[in-house]
């Protein structure tokens, strides 16, 4: 009897201490991304109040600028200039980027004629371009939009390309042996392994396309947020780009969190693992 | 193989045809804007002999390699840690993850303003540039091995460091390969990005030059030793690494590779 008791006792405790150390675990990682936060802002704060105050501003001061700048209307255009040029060039990239790549995947004589291309500009820096394509076409939107593409389009084909070269075997085997047609199997076989890759592609392109317009803003023509970036590190006003750095932060994690969301929507049986 | 073979030869071919469709547009518009491959080659060669290209290079080189290795030496060593411990990985994430998101050109004028025009801010840009798959592809490697293995390591009485040694170190080699590689390439990035931004000093100095001139076969000249640098840093750690892989390489439904 007292044995059977001690043994419910235990149990009952460790079950308890279960339950406990569940709970831990779940608040566990926020609670240390909070900290870790907390303390690079510490650091950083520290900084800034021994001895480097003109190159470190405050935490303070920051959030001040940011709230200035979110509130006024240069904030309204520099957001929509962001938002169009990005949405404009990534969309094209994306959609020129996924057909090129499915179709080197699917045949041997396109993958061969466009791999060295394709290979060259994916692993060669894109911005030495630019140079030369604001001497072809100009200092204006055009060339923005085309830096945009270029920067973006080349990691959406390698991951299609990769993805529909790679689909498993056995998959195209059976398939066939069930007697689906080509077309079919591309439908039905092809397009959903490659799924979670090409998304995986989207995602690194449209950072780079972030990249590449805020490259543009920066080196071709003032626009946007590198114009202010540029004009206050001129000015030596430290907090007010710091803001604008922060707000373009913001802006790419939440296009990149769309983006991750778009393969719960279209791959929801699978997730590939991916970066943090 | 000779269906590799055959895809080269396609591949040598597609190259050809377009320098040559290139070198026809300059015939047909007769303009400097499409330079003939010949003015490049040209330009190219004074470019070299002139000196002016091997004063931009080898500064641009020099800082390449120092932000690269400070990127190893710190990526490495973090990346093993935060793949053993996962208080550490969780602590780094929102760090990394803004590494990953913030598009990197945007941080360069605040470098320029804290550390000048100078070697100084090219070394730290390559550095940020590079050391984010550096760090994540060791994290992966180190997560990937299996727990069994460091179970039975550690039954038979071996110690932390032997683990680590034995294990750990052979484990993550070809994900580390991996995020050298990664880490070249954007490392590459990184010191165009700069240099370009920068416009006062090396290779930004000279497209600057060469496009106020409206010197066509200059800039090109110039891109096309820029992008040769990406691809003979980042080339052979490529073929490194599919031969440290070519056991991972199973069946593909295509049957190309």
């Amino acid at each position: 009897m007292g044995f059977v008791r001690s043994q419910r006792v235990v149990e009952r405790e460790a079950a308890r201490f279960q339950s406990h150390v569940s709970w831990l675990r779940q608040i566990e990682s926020p609670v240390i991304k909070g900290l870790s936060i907390a303390v690079g802002l510490i650091v950083w704060q520290l900084v800034h109040t021994h001895g480097a105050s003109i190159f470190v501003p405050s935490v303070p001061d920051v959030v001040r600028a940011l709230i200035a700048y979110v509130s006024s209307t240069d904030f309204i255009t520099d957001a929509l200039t962001f938002l169009l040029d990005v949405g404009l060039g990534f969309t094209v990239a994306a959609a020129t980027g996924i057909l090129v790549g499915a179709l080197m995947g699917i045949s041997s004589w396109i993958e061969a004629v466009l791999n060295p291309y394709v290979t060259f500009f994916y692993v060669t820096p894109i911005s030495g371009i630019v140079p030369l394509l604001i001497l072809w076409l100009g200092f204006g939107v055009v060339t923005h939009l085309t830096v945009v593409f270029l920067f973006a389009v080349f990691p959406v084909i390698v991951n299609t390309y990769q993805a529909v070269k790679n689909t498993p075997a056995e998959l195209v085997m059976m398939a066939r042996a069930f007697g689906a047609q080509p077309v079919l199997i591309f439908r039905q076989v092809i397009m959903p392994a490659a799924v979670p890759y090409v998304i995986a592609g989207l995602r690194l392109g449209v950072i780079r396309a972030i990249t590449g317009l805020i490259l543009a803003q920066l080196i071709i023509s003032p626009f946007g947020f590198g114009e202010r970036l540029m004009k206050y590190t001129a000015r030596f006003q430290m907090a007010p780009a710091f803001a604008v750095l922060v707000v373009i932060m913001i802006f790419s994690m939440l296009i990149a969190l769309v983006i991750q969301q778009l393969e719960q929507w279209m791959a929801p049986w699978r997730s590939v693992e991916r970066g943090l | 193989m000779r269906k590799q073979r055959f895809g080269l030869w396609i591949g040598v071919a597609a190259i050809l045809a377009g320098l040559i469709v290139w070198e026809c547009l300059h015939w047909i518009t007769q303009t400097d804007k499409i330079p003939s491959m010949l003015a490049v080659g040209g330009s190219l060669a004074e470019l070299t002999t002139s000196g002016r290209l091997f004063a931009a290079l080898i500064p641009a080189l020099q800082t390449l390699v120092q932000g690269y290795l400070l990127a190893l030496l710190v990526g490495i060593p973090v990346g093993l840690l935060a793949g053993r411990i996962r208080r550490i990985e969780i602590a780094l994430d929102p760090y990394l993850n803004a590494l990953f998101v913030l598009p990197l050109a945007s941080i360069v004028p605040i470098l320029i303003f804290w550390l000048g025009t100078g070697p100084l801010v090219r070394v730290v840009g390559v550095f940020l540039f590079s050391i984010f798959p550096i760090t994540i592809n060791v994290i992966h490697g180190v997560k990937d091995i299996p727990k069994n293995l460091i179970e039975m390591a550690h039954a038979f009485g071996a110690s932390s460091t032997m683990v680590i040694r034995h294990i750990v170190l052979p484990h993550i080699v070809p994900f580390l390969i991996g995020g050298l590689r990664l880490g070249m390439g954007m490392a590459v990035r990184g010191i165009v990005v700069v240099e370009l931004v920068v416009s006062v000093t090396g290779f930004g100095e000279l497209i600057t030059r060469a496009s106020y001139a409206l010197r066509f076969d200059e800039i090109i000249a110039i891109i096309v030793v820029l992008m040769l640098l990406g691809l003979i840093l980042t080339v052979p750690l490529e073929w490194l690494e599919s031969w440290l892989t070519s056991w991972q390489q199973g069946q593909r439904a295509f049957g190309r590779r």
